[in-house]
């Protein structure tokens, strides 16, 4: 379910890739510093676009320096230094990725879970530092996950129902982020339609894997011909789409803008891109 | 039977307020007390009375039935306007037998509220399709529609956008525009 929040580096200007870089690299150092090395090498771009997002808001200075990091041993990166002002987001990353972890044990067989148990044991210590930090967030994702597991065994057929938990944990996640109650509830809306884009985005790319295992997919619920699935998904992507740009029309960002722009605008509605083009510099719009 | 508002002589559009006011108004005027002494004129007042009194219960009748079972969806309305959708919601579910074009449109307008869009499109949908007529449907529906094919508000890199095409065209005039105006100083 991670990796659906992206930029469009073809659409990017080079200093805004290294900001976003610098953001994904002060992140993974906070996770490193305060939740240990395992969290470090489950961390997607979804967090550093959260992490952006929290820094959009103020304006406090932020400082980026060259590094060294473990996966860049000999050439230094350009790194935010000021790595506390992502504490929200790592806790938030830390929550999601054990949660997921969760998720994918009582997905699959006794067999095959084993090696996510052996990681949801190696993660459960920085899970449980993440949770006093900020035990309110931690007990709604919880509450969330578990109602998406509810609706699964229960083979819901609805979308939007089905939609409801992943949104819902966005949601609670982009709410946090504003202090004022009116900005807080636009950072919701917003939160609410980035997950429900995310599940579904999901659900679009698993649509033909979960037919032939013959997985729970809402989508397949509505139809079992793939492109009539898709083609579903499509619709409510573009619906999603549609309120995310009404929401961030009325969002106060102060800075980080043309970041943000094309991540909403261009990454975002990249999703449907096979793995393999997307590497490819033609624009699909 | 005649017309309860001509009898108060007020419009049908009068609110509640000055449906009261009509009727305090008439009944100070005809009150048979105050002709008293006069027989005849005491029959006449008694009569009118009673007429006004008549008129009065009717509309105030109608008006109440109205709002509570023949038409609920002025309350629903004053519910959604006020950002009560679950309230809303739960009015709209005991009339889940009801397959007018408004349910379909309220239903619609509350799903929209909670982000449920596949629901909140077919509702519309549907209330566009019941009563092609509407023009607030239709105006609900085409904005789903426009949703559902990838309009995005704001849009920067939208470059079939005709914004832009004026931009352009303005661009293009100011360029136009330095040019000629280098060439003056060249000459």
């Amino acid at each position: 379910m991670f990796g659906y929040i992206k930029p469009f580096k073809p659409y990017m200007r080079f200093s805004e890739f290294q900001v976003y870089n610098g953001f994904y690299c002060g992140l993974c150092k906070n996770l490193g510093k305060n939740y240990g090395q395992l969290y470090r090498m489950m961390l997607s771009y979804d967090f550093a676009f959260l992490g952006i997002l929290c820094c959009s808001f103020n304006d406090k200075p932020l400082h980026f320096e060259p590094q060294h990091c473990i996966i860049h041993p000999f050439s230094k990166k350009l790194c935010l230094k000021d790595i506390e002002v992502l504490d929200f987001t790592a806790a938030a990353a830390v929550i999601s990725v054990y949660q997921k972890l969760c998720d994918s044990i009582s997905d699959t067989g006794l067999i095959k879970s084993i090696p996510y148990r052996l990681l949801r044991l190696l993660a459960k210590r920085g899970y449980k530092r993440a949770i006093r930090k900020y035990p309110d967030t931690a007990s709604k994702i919880q509450l969330e996950m578990n109602r998406q597991l509810k609706l699964e065994s229960e083979n819901c057929t609805s979308i939007d129902y089905a939609c409801e938990p992943t949104a819902q944990i966005m949601s609670e996640l982009a709410g946090k982020i504003p202090e004022d109650r009116e900005q807080s509830e636009t950072f919701s809306g917003f939160g609410y339609h980035l997950g429900r884009f995310v599940y579904l985005a999901d659900a679009y790319d698993d649509a033909e894997k979960d037919l032939k295992k013959n997985n729970y997919n809402v989508l397949l619920n509505y139809s079992k011909d793939i492109n009539t699935a898709k083609k579903l998904a499509d619709d409510n992507i573009n619906m999603s789409l549609s309120m995310i740009a009404e929401y961030y029309s009325k969002m106060k960002i102060k800075r980080f803008k043309d970041i943000i722009d094309n991540v909403i605008f261009l990454g975002l509605k990249s999703f449907s891109m096979p793995k393999k083009q997307k590497k490819q510099k033609e624009i699909v719009l | 039977m005649t017309d309860p508002y001509q009898i108060l002589g007020i419009s049908p559009g009068a609110s509640d307020d000055e449906v009261k006011a009509a009727y305090r108004r008439l009944s100070q005027q005809y009150h048979p007390d105050l002709q008293s002494g006069n027989s005849v004129m005491e029959d006449i007042a008694n009569q009118k009375m009673s007429e006004i009194n008549a008129a009065y219960d009717e509309i105030m009748n109608m008006r109440r039935s109205n709002s509570s079972s023949g038409n609920p969806y002025i309350e629903i309305r004053r519910m959604i306007e006020s950002g009560n959708y679950t309230n809303a919601d739960n009015a709209l579910e005991g009339n889940r037998q009801d397959t007018s074009a408004e349910w379909n449109f309220l239903k619609g307008t509350v799903c929209l509220s909670r982000g449920w869009l596949n629901d909140a499109y077919t509702y519309y949908e549907k209330a566009a399709r019941l009563d092609p007529s509407n023009r607030e449907y239709q105006a609900a529906f085409n904005q789903m529609r426009n949703k559902r094919s990838g309009q995005m508000y704001g849009n920067p890199y939208n470059t079939g956008n005709s914004k832009q095409d004026t931009a352009n065209c303005l661009c293009n005039a100011c360029q136009c525009l330095i040019c000629a105006d280098c060439l003056c100083d060249c000459i």
